[in-house]
């Protein structure tokens, strides 16, 4: 892995607040997400990866969907409950050379892409608010990803 | 949820949420996507008794590989407008809750 220093990510701004990211890369079946994308944390969403219905489509994550009855029902903070489409997909963090194997969901009309508390499980994060940045701390402990 | 109250049009905006609501719930199907669940669900049993822990890809309403790797399945079987790649006898969750960052692409005007 690359010293400590280089696995960081300034927040990223938006309404003049400042808001955690992390830069991946997703490979799907057609393609990966070139060459890093900023995704922004989300620790209200539970999943691993939600992808816009746009980027879903790009990766050609319908060639790599579950079965229909895995399919997660969703609800939101207003207790809106609707079906999420789910497929499987590598998430690579190519500045701290791992990636993880996950869950990518979308749901019809969804413009976001966020990362979710399942993928968070297996990295040590340290959001440096003062900094402005995120940065992946090396854990040999953790299990839940394999080096690049 | 949103509360419509008694007033001019409450009933149409009630109505137009509801079908949103509605489309957003049901994902129209393809025929090679039915017929790739129909076939996992006939051969859902026998996968975790003779392929526990391996990938699985069904494409074209047939069992097409099986492998150790995510990798292998991923970007090795393509070509086709539907699949389905799993990990035999994984489960995963039934419920998600989506955070305060999720939106929506707006309906438009009316």
């Amino acid at each position: 892995m690359e010293n400590q220093s280089q696995a960081c990510w300034p927040y990223l701004i938006q309404d003049h607040r400042g808001i955690p990211v992390l830069g991946v890369v997703v490979v799907g079946p057609s393609q990966t997400h070139p060459p890093e994308a900023l995704v922004r944390i989300d620790t209200g969403y539970e999943g691993f990866l939600l992808l816009s219905e746009e980027d879903y489509g790009r990766l050609g994550l319908s060639l790599a969907e579950l079965p229909r009855r895995y399919w997660p029902e969703a609800e939101t903070v207003t207790g809106e409950v609707f079906r999420l489409r789910r497929a499987l997909a590598i998430v690579q963090v190519p500045k701290a050379r791992i990636e993880l194997e996950g869950y990518v969901d979308t749901f019809r009309g969804n413009i976001e892409n966020l990362i979710g508390l399942t993928l968070l499980e297996n990295l040590s994060l340290l959001l440096e608010g003062p900094r402005q940045r995120t940065t992946i701390i090396h854990d040999p402990t953790s299990l839940g990803f394999r080096e690049i | 949820m949103e509360k419509y109250g008694y007033s001019k049009g409450a009933v149409s905006k009630a109505l137009e949420a509801a079908v949103k609501l509605w489309l957003r719930y049901d994902f129209g199907t393809s025929d090679e996507e039915e017929a790739n669940n129909m076939a996992f669900e006939s051969m859902m049993g026998e996968l975790e008794s003779k392929h526990p822990g391996m990938y699985v890809v069904i494409a074209g309403g047939k069992l097409v590989a099986v492998r150790s790797s995510l990798r292998e399945v991923l970007l090795n079987e393509g070509g086709r407008s539907h699949r389905l790649i799993f990990k035999v006898g994984e489960k995963p969750p039934s419920k998600v809750r989506l955070g305060w960052r999720t939106k929506v692409k707006p309906a438009g005007p009316t």
